[in-house]
């Protein structure tokens, strides 16, 4: 699904992803785990083109600095940790309002999946609420049903979590779980490991900008081999 | 003491009563309102236009010719005086063109505040999250979409109160346009002071018209600003 070669990007003099090769195929569930700074949101920005980078990157077959993925960027959603809900407009028109401009399908489908999505994340009676009387575990499940109603062939997420209370942290990570197990393909940068080692097919761990080990949870979490995994898995769970 | 309040009553009567000298008032008071308001609408659409280019060119690179006009235009209006503005439209623009003052008038105010409405939207636009476009293009919302949705509605509403401190400024301006012979409130308070070689209640009544309608305006865009922002 996603090709990815000798990525590389920098912020003026600073290089913070240096020659990322990568492949991810349809239902992966990839976990990135790594230091803050390591470049793990750059990463994930520059796969649906928010960055510009050097390298080449392609998404089902197409280049995706070229016109023909601008035209299927919809096809990648993105959840990022500070949810960006539309302010104004409410959380009915916050999911819909992609669908009906881009016009993916009629509009009683498009009604129809808003109130099916909103049922699923238990939040029917708010669709008229705008964001900001929202919980922050309300938002973010409210932007992934938001990039569910576009039918994406893959999500991102960029710490979905980081921004919430202990509380709400476990009702978005389950919405995670159930979109996985509907053979979504996911690609997370998270701090959760617990949730990591259920949740992911593959785990990557990035440091300085570079992928420094990959492997299955088990390979990662369980039997770490370079030695900076180690001392950031030990930190972690303290 | 009587005597003077008599005599008060008399002034009163010779400014504004005396030959329907009230008039002047209503006349003046037609052409300022009718001057900051299509000035207001045309400024308002120029700085748009405006806004529109210089953000489209700082999101994409793109309209770079556009964006330089804008810039210019943007920084000649901001460094001369209106009263310039309004005699180089006046004397040398529509020198020959059969055009009413009027008209320049509102041609000259909407040019102005289209300059200074450019600067309010703009930092109109800055204050909603980047988070929200990023969101907005991920989901495959065109530029002009994310715009129309959610960028203007929400910039609106950060600067409603800018913007109606731009209309109140514009009602005052207008008062320039004295110096080419339109009748606005100054202009018809001068006229009647100088029949009646009496200042006060000229001034006096210009003051209290000028007043009302600012407090008009205010109580508006505090109302305005309620409605906008009912999401918040
Ligand atoms: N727009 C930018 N301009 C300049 N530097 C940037 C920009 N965005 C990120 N950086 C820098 O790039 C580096 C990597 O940032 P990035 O956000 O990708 O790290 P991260 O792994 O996601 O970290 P965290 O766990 O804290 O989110 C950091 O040093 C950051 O300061
Ligand atoms: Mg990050």
């Amino acid at each position: 699904m996603y090709k990815i070669e000798k990525l590389s990007k920098s912020f003026g003099k600073n290089k913070i992803l240096k020659n990322i090769s990568l492949e991810i195929s349809k239902g992966e569930r990839v976990v990135i785990i790594g230091p803050s700074g390591s470049g793990k949101s750059t990463f994930l920005r520059c796969l649906n083109g928010l960055e510009s980078f050097q390298g080449k990157i392609f998404f089902e077959d197409k280049d995706i600095t070229k016109n023909e993925f601008k035209r299927m960027r919809h096809k990648v959603g993105m959840v990022f940790q500070s949810f960006n809900l539309f302010e104004n407009l409410t959380v009915w028109e916050n999911i819909t309002i992609a669908p009906l401009s881009r016009k993916i399908e009629d509009e009683k489908t498009i009604n129809e999946n808003a109130k099916k999505y909103l049922s699923q994340i238990h939040l029917e009676d708010k669709s008229e609420v705008y964001p900001s009387s929202l919980s922050g575990g309300q938002r973010q499940r409210v932007a992934i049903i938001r990039t569910l109603m576009m039918h994406p062939d893959i999500i991102l997420f960029d710490e979905p979590t980081s921004a919430l209370d202990a509380e709400m942290i476990d009702e978005v990570l389950n919405l995670m779980m159930d979109v996985a197990r509907e053979g979504m393909t996911m690609v997370v940068v998270t701090h959760e490991l617990n949730f990591a080692k259920e949740f992911a097919t593959r785990v990557i761990f990035m440091d300085e900008g570079k992928i420094l080990e990959e492997g299955t949870p088990l390979e990662i979490f369980n039997h770490p081999k370079s030695e900076r995994l180690k001392v950031f898995l030990g930190k972690i769970k303290h | 003491m009587i005597e003077w309040f008599s005599e008060l009553g008399d002034r009163f009567y010779q400014s504004v009563i005396y030959d329907e000298r009230y008039l002047y008032f209503l006349e003046g008071l037609k052409n300022t309102l009718l001057m900051a308001f299509f000035a207001a609408i045309l400024g308002f659409v120029i700085a748009t236009v405006v806004s529109i280019i210089r953000d489209y060119h700082k999101e994409t690179g793109k309209l770079k010719i556009l964006n330089a006009i804008s810039n210019i235009y943007v920084y000649i209006i901001r460094g001369t005086p209106t009263l310039l503005q309004l005699m180089i439209l006046y004397y040398v623009v529509f020198r020959s063109v059969d055009i009413s003052i009027i008209t320049v008038g509102v041609l000259t105010f909407g040019i102005n505040s289209g300059a200074y409405v450019a600067e309010i939207i703009r930092a109109g636009f800055d204050g909603v999250s980047r988070g929200q476009k990023e969101a907005a293009k991920t989901l495959g919302l065109s530029y002009f979409k994310t715009m129309k949705s959610i960028v203007f509605p929400q910039a609106i509403g950060k600067i409603f109160p800018a913007l109606g401190n731009e209309v109140i400024t514009l009602l005052k301006e207008t008062s320039v346009a004295s110096y080419i012979g339109i009748v606005e409130l100054i202009k018809a308070s001068d006229i009647i002071s100088s029949r009646t070689y009496d200042y006060f209640f000229p001034l006096i009544i210009t003051a209290i018209i000028y007043l009302f309608c600012t407090f008009i305006l205010t109580k508006l865009i505090s109302f305005g600003e309620r409605r906008l922002n009912r999401y918040v």
